[in-house]
């Protein structure tokens, strides 16, 4: 028993004895530079002390002791305060020289400075730690703000992952690879990050999902020495993936940093908690998924639709130029009806095709810089041969700003208001584009005298842009085509607005009334960023 | 050759689309040879040396842009790509490849045509490498620096006849925009994709007759831009009437 006590005893002292030599390498600095700030001020007062007789002099004193405080904390104040009772008795207090008191009066000023330099530290001491603790809460806040704005921009897990990561890493102060987990992963690991991870950790990593023992493993790479801490990133969960953290050569902080990393990521899984983060992941993994499906069904179904189409469209070219059929106008009539006929296919797979890009989140647009006159041209190009019977009239206006959008959504977005202009107006009839600059915005309309649309009609689709201004309720879908061309379910303009939405615009359609012409409109911004009109990069 | 006209090798491993382009091609007087896979197609073109090649990129045993690849590691023969998506990325990727031209299906048979011929004419011309590049009725003269609108010479700033010139120098092909920004400012960046969008801009304000609808430095969307050395020449009939430029041009 009472070698129990003895040892329980010893492992206190050693416990002090730490902990003495912990606040020392804590606060060596501090210390030294009250003491230093103690010496300064007794200078000062022994200087000043030749000329003047001085009273009260260890009031002087709580000016070194407050700052200590204020700066480094209680340890660094207590140690000023006691320096500075200390030094004044030796300079100041008679004896002089000695830490004698002769003048009872004066021993109780000095008892009283200590307390009043305790009391003030104590106080000054705590207010620091509070202003210390929010600061801390502040970045930790800021931290997480950063962090959820980017899990919020994430769209699949091989830009979700890359984020957690660097999270991590900035947390634990090592560089840190996730990976992931899951059923459908069918007990294979998938890594998404751009650092290495060595063989050795991967298989350790697999042999601790096949054998369902999550407890922290630590991993040598043979090679490089380096030292690799694997497991589970919540101790509660597998849902969130492993980390693999490399201590580099740090085997010697060992436990230490094993304790440290393990309190840091219980903090950060009660964050991801918040964040609803294992919902973040399966939805990310969901629209991979997605996007995977539908990469390979717009691949399939461009590679077996379009194909035979240019078989048929070749085809049909070359019969047309054939004397025997060029010479027959019944004959060139059925070979240019082919020909046109395969074209609108066309066109309606593309739509398909584009509607598959639409999905329930959106379209994701790659941004570049365009000249709003060059889509206006490509989009009137690439719907030539649907323009044919109309006249089309340009206007566009000089200097308009350069847009940031994905140039090729737009171009079909544009093309589609002017291939509904040509099925709903009549033949020989003008169709008015026009782009011009209207209060930070690139307008992009298109014009025509056709039917227009009557203002109670309805549209089948709720997604629909509805139509402003003169015409309220959105009728678009009423307007019956023009003999010959062919009504569409409106797959067109849904996209159209699709596509304009994704860009940061708005499709606007307006029309005075039925037979009096309507007149599609894209709102684009112009983005905040845009360079100074003819900067030096171009004057030169 | 002389009797036939140029040799076309198509690399295609679709029979009805190989009959359709042979039938095309040797109506408009070209040899044609053909070739079902990537390895046929790579054969074909060192034993048979095609002056123009038409490649798939859709290949059984391949992939089509690494077909390209071999090619262009010993040969600079014009490469016409074919594709079923019309995507900026794939198109910027395979020019850098060095595709001399690249047509989605379903195109024209005419419109392949035309810019076969187009390809070939270019290939041919860089051979006699004449330093004067003539777009419509701007002659730009790469040895003296001189551009000029018939007799009449236009003043241009450093800059844009750094663009005419690199342009120039690949004229009738795409130069693509990152390309453009090095050669000009020697680094490409988001402000430099802006510069290079106004300077394009000046430029056609000095050589085009409409510089709204420009028909000598045309845009070649999302990827960059082609100096227009040859009239396009497209298989959509043109019953179509227009008040603008860019209308008459197509």
């Amino acid at each position: 028993m009472t070698a129990v006590f003895e040892q329980a005893m010893k492992e206190r002292a050693l416990d002090y004895r730490a902990a003495i030599s912990m606040l020392w390498r804590a606060n060596a600095f501090p210390i030294s530079f009250s003491i230093a700030l103690v010496i300064f001020v007794t200078i000062c007062l022994m200087f000043v002390h030749e000329y003047v007789r001085l009273h009260l002099i260890p009031l002087v004193y709580i000016v070194p002791v407050i700052i200590a405080a204020t700066r480094w904390g209680i340890v660094p104040a207590l140690a000023a305060a006691i320096t500075s009772a200390a030094v004044s008795d030796f300079f100041f207090i008679p004896p002089l020289y000695s830490l004698w008191i002769y003048d009872p009066q004066e021993a109780v000023d000095l008892a009283l400075f200590l307390v009043v330099a305790t009391v003030t530290s104590n106080l000054a001491g705590r207010l620091r730690r509070e202003v210390d603790i929010s600061h801390q809460r502040e970045n930790e806040k800021g931290q997480l703000y950063a962090f959820s704005r980017r899990l919020a921009g994430c769209f699949t897990t091989s830009e979700l992952y890359p984020a957690i990561e660097e999270f991590l890493s900035e947390k634990i102060g090592h560089p840190v690879v996730l990976i992931e987990t899951g059923s459908e992963l069918e007990g294979n690991l998938r890594v998404h990050s751009p650092r290495r991870l060595p063989q050795q950790v991967v298989d350790e990593a697999a042999a601790m999902m096949a054998s369902n023992d999550f407890r922290t493993r630590t991993v040598i790479e043979p090679a490089s020495k380096e030292v690799w801490l694997i497991r589970p990133l919540s101790a509660d969960t597998i849902d969130y993936g492993m980390i693999a953290a490399n201590l580099n050569h740090d085997v010697g902080a060992g436990k230490d940093l094993e304790q440290h990393i393990n309190t840091i990521l219980t903090e950060v899984t009660t964050t991801f908690e918040r964040l609803n983060m294992a919902r973040t992941i399966s939805e990310a993994k969901l629209r991979t998924q997605g996007d995977l499906f539908r990469e390979v069904l717009i691949g399939t179904v461009s590679h077996e639709l379009r194909t035979p189409l240019a078989s048929i469209l070749a085809s049909a070219d070359i019969l047309g130029q054939a004397p025997e059929i060029r010479n027959n106008d019944k004959l060139s009539s059925l070979v240019q009806a082919t020909h046109d006929e395969a074209e609108r296919l066309n066109g309606e797979i593309q739509k398909l095709l584009d509607a598959t890009r639409t999905t329930a989140s959106g379209v994701r647009p790659k941004l570049d810089w365009v000249d709003p006159t060059d889509i206006v041209n490509s989009a009137i190009d690439q719907r030539r041969s649907r323009l044919a019977s109309h006249d089309v009239d340009v206007e566009i206006s000089r200097d308009l700003p350069l847009i940031h959008v994905d140039t090729a959504l737009i171009e079909q977005a544009l093309g589609q208001l002017l291939e509904n202009s040509a099925k709903y107006s009549f033949k020989g009839t003008t169709i008015r584009v026009s782009a011009r600059a209207e209060d930070r915005r690139v307008v992009l309309s298109v014009r025509d005298s056709g039917v227009g649309f009557h203002p109670s009609a309805k549209s089948p689709h709720p997604s629909l842009p509805r139509a402003r201004g003169r015409v309220k309720g959105g009728g678009w879908f009423c307007r019956q085509p023009q003999r010959g061309a062919t009504a569409g379910a409106g797959l067109g303009l849904w996209i159209a607005n699709a596509f304009v939405v994704a860009n940061g615009g708005t499709l606007d359609i307006t029309s005075e009334g039925q037979g009096r012409g309507t007149t599609a409109s894209i709102y684009l911004p112009v983005a905040s960023d845009v360079v100074a009109e003819a900067g030096e990069g171009v004057d030169e | 050759m002389s009797e036939h006209g140029p040799t076309v090798l198509i690399i295609d491993d679709e029979p009805t689309l190989r009959r359709l382009l042979t039938a095309g091609f040797e109506h408009a007087k070209f040899l044609v040879r053909q070739a079902e896979t990537a390895a046929e197609g790579l054969e074909s073109a060192v034993l048979d040396l095609p002056d123009l090649i038409i490649l798939d990129l859709g290949l059984p045993d391949q992939d089509g842009a690494d077909v390209l690849d071999q090619i262009r590691s010993w040969s600079n023969v014009p490469v016409i790509v074919l594709s079923v998506r019309s995507n900026e990325h794939e198109k910027v990727y395979l020019f850098k490849r060095g595709a001399d031209d690249y047509v989605v299906k379903p195109f024209g048979m005419s419109e392949l045509l035309a810019r076969s011929e187009a390809a070939l004419r270019r290939y041919f011309k860089s051979a006699t490498q004449s330093s004067v590049v003539q777009a419509g009725p701007i002659s730009i003269d790469l040895a003296t620096r001189r551009v000029s609108n018939g007799e009449v010479r236009i003043q241009l700033t450093r800059k844009e006849y750094k663009l005419l010139q690199v342009l120039a120098t690949h004229a009738g092909n795409v130069v693509t925009h990152e390309h453009l920004q090095k050669e000009i400012w020697r680094e490409a960046s988001d402000k430099h994709a802006q510069y290079l969008r106004m300077l394009v801009r000046r430029v056609r304000s000095k050589i085009e007759q409409e510089p709204t609808r420009p028909d000598i430095l045309v845009t070649e969307s999302g990827v960059g831009y082609r100096l227009q050395t040859a009239r396009p020449v497209s298989s959509t009939p043109r019953r179509h009437r227009s008040r603008t430029a860019v209308m008459e041009r197509s």
